[in-house]
C-alpha cells in the first residue's frame, strides 16, 4: 500500500510539473494550417487554408493574425508580411475573408466555441529597402486597419460573436491609434473589444501602461506584451510575468524550447504557424 | 553562428598537451564514467543520467532523462561522442539527441544534431568524480509525428531555421573508473 501510494504521489507531481496551460491559439501570420513556411505567410490562400483547419471536428485555432503593410511606392495597404513576398492582395480582402468566415452558420468559429480573435499588424516600414512611415503614410495605414476593424467587427456583431480585436504594432505606431477619428475605444460594446499590443523589445514602454497591461480596459493604455518563445531573456520574461501583464509568446517553429517556455510563463495567448501541434500538445 | 565556429577553431588549436601521468579516472586510458548532466536551458530536462565509456581520447556517451520512468509526455535522449585535446581537458563534441513530445492521440519526434566544445573543471576525490563544462549548439533537424506534417530543417531564410537552433550550456558531474 505504501509503495502504491508512493507511485501515485510520484505520478501526480509529475503530472504537476509537465502542467499544459491552456491559452488562446492565434494563427501567425495566417499561416497556421501547414508546416511552417515563411514564405507563405500572410497571403490568401495560407489564410484561406488557416481559416478552415480543423481538429476533431472544430477549429484548431482560436483566432487570425492579419499582417498589413503600407505600400510607399503603390500608395496601397497590403496584406503581406514584408515586400519581398507580398502578393498584392490588400488588407481589406484579408478583412473580408475573415468577416466572411465569422458569418458562417456555425457556433464553432474557435476552439471554445463562439469567440474569435483577431490581431491587425501594422509593420512599421513601406518599402523593401525599410524606409519608415511618413506622417502621411502613417494615416493612411491607420486608415487601413481601421476599415478592417469595421469589416470584420461589422460580421461578428451581425453573427453574435465575441470578438477580440488587437492591434500590434511598434509601441510608438500603437499609442497613435487612441488619437484617430474612428479609434472605438476599448469596449465600443458588450461582445466587442478593443485591444493593444507591442513586442517587448519595442522601446517606450511607460509605467502608466501596467493598469491596462495587468486587464484595466478604461484606459488607453497597452494591454498585451509579446515576446518571442525563446528569443527573449528569461529574467525579462520573469520580470513581466511577476507584474502579472498579459503576454502573448509567438514563434515560427515549435521548438522543445518553445513548450517548455509556454509551460513556464503560461501566456493568455500563443501565436504560432503550428495551430493542430499546439492544440494537440495543450490538449494531451 | 560564426561566433561558435569561431570558438570551437580557437579552442581546438589552443588544446593543451596531453598529460604525462595517465593511472586512473578520467586519465586512464580506458576507463567507464556515469553521473549527472545539469543544464539551465529548455531544450532539454534540467537533471539528466549520464554514462558512457572512453579509450584513449575518444569517449561514447549516453544520456537518458529519469523522467521517462515515470512520466512519458516529453523526454529525450542523447548519443554523444568526445574527441579529447588533453585527458582532463577541452574536447570537441557532437552528437544526435531524441526527443518525444506527449501530444493529444500521438507522440510528436523531434531528431536535433548537436556540436559543440566540453572542457574539464577541477577532479574531486583523486580525480575519481570529474567536473565537464560544455557548450553545445543544437540543431533540429527534423519533426514529425502521429500526422502531423514532417518538418525539416531549412535555410531558406533566417526565419526558416531561427527557432531551430539553440545555443545551450551544461555541467557534468561523473565518477569515473578504469576498466
Amino acid at each position: 500500500m505504501t509503495v502504491r501510494l508512493a507511485v501515485i504521489a510520484v505520478v501526480g507531481l509529475a503530472g504537476c510539473f509537465d502542467r499544459r496551460p491552456p491559452g488562446l491559439i492565434v494563427c501567425h501570420n495566417a499561416n497556421c494550417a501547414t508546416g511552417t513556411n515563411p514564405f507563405q505567410d500572410a497571403n490568401l490562400a495560407s489564410l484561406d487554408r488557416s481559416l478552415a483547419l480543423q481538429y476533431r471536428g472544430k477549429p484548431a485555432a482560436d483566432g487570425m493574425e492579419l499582417d498589413t503593410v503600407w505600400d510607399s511606392a503603390g500608395g496601397r495597404c497590403l496584406f503581406a508580411h514584408d515586400f519581398e513576398h507580398q502578393t498584392g492582395a490588400l488588407g481589406s480582402e484579408a478583412a473580408d475573408r475573415v468577416a466572411a468566415y465569422l458569418a458562417q452558420p456555425t457556433d464553432f468559429v474557435s476552439w471554445d466555441g463562439s469567440n474569435y480573435f483577431v490581431k491587425i499588424e501594422l509593420k512599421d516600414t513601406v518599402s523593401a529597402a525599410g524606409a519608415l512611415h511618413t506622417p502621411e503614410e502613417l494615416v493612411n495605414h491607420y486608415d487601413c486597419v481601421f476599415d478592417m476593424y469595421a469589416r470584420i467587427t461589422a460580421a461578428a456583431v451581425a453573427n453574435n460573436r465575441d470578438l477580440v480585436i488587437a492591434f500590434e504594432s511598434t509601441v510608438t505606431l500603437v499609442r497613435g491609434l487612441p488619437s484617430h477619428p474612428m479609434w472605438p475605444g476599448k469596449e465600443p460594446q458588450d461582445g466587442l473589444h478593443v485591444r493593444l499590443i507591442a513586442n517587448v523589445e519595442s522601446p517606450g514602454l511607460h509605467p502608466e501602461d501596467l493598469a491596462s497591461l495587468r486587464g484595466d480596459a478604461s484606459r488607453d493604455g497597452l494591454d498585451i506584451l509579446s515576446f518571442h518563445a525563446s528569443r527573449i531573456p528569461d529574467a525579462i520574461q520573469q520580470a513581466y510575468q511577476a507584474l502579472d501583464v498579459q503576454v502573448m509568446i509567438w514563434m515560427l517553429d515549435s521548438a522543445l524550447e518553445t513548450f517548455d517556455v509556454i509551460q513556464a510563463f503560461e501566456p493568455d495567448y500563443v501565436d504560432t504557424n503550428e495551430a493542430v501541434l499546439l492544440r494537440r500538445w495543450m490538449e494531451d | 553562428m560564426r561566433l561558435v565556429v569561431t570558438i570551437l577553431v580557437v579552442f581546438a588549436a589552443s588544446a593543451a598537451p596531453a598529460h604525462a601521468e595517465a593511472t586512473h579516472g578520467e586519465l586512464a586510458d580506458r576507463g567507464w564514467f556515469a553521473g549527472l548532466n545539469l543544464r539551465t536551458d529548455y531544450g532539454s530536462h534540467r537533471f539528466r543520467i549520464t554514462t558512457g565509456l572512453h579509450r584513449g581520447p575518444l569517449a561514447g556517451t549516453v544520456v537518458i532523462d529519469p523522467k521517462v520512468l515515470f512520466d512519458t509526455r516529453a523526454n529525450d535522449v542523447d548519443l554523444l561522442t568526445e574527441w579529447s585535446f588533453a585527458p582532463g581537458g577541452w574536447a570537441a563534441l557532437g552528437g544526435y539527441r531524441l526527443t518525444q513530445v506527449s501530444i493529444d492521440r500521438g507522440v510528436q519526434y523531434h531528431h536535433e544534431v548537436l556540436f559543440g566544445i566540453t572542457a574539464g573543471l577541477p577532479a574531486l576525490a583523486d580525480r575519481r568524480i570529474r567536473t565537464r563544462f560544455g557548450i553545445e549548439v543544437e540543431l533540429s533537424m527534423a519533426r514529425h509525428g502521429d500526422g502531423l506534417d514532417t518538418e525539416w530543417f531549412s535555410v531558406d531564410s533566417d526565419r526558416h531555421y531561427r527557432d531551430l537552433v539553440s545555443l545551450n550550456l551544461f555541467l557534468r558531474a561523473e565518477y569515473t573508473s578504469p576498466l
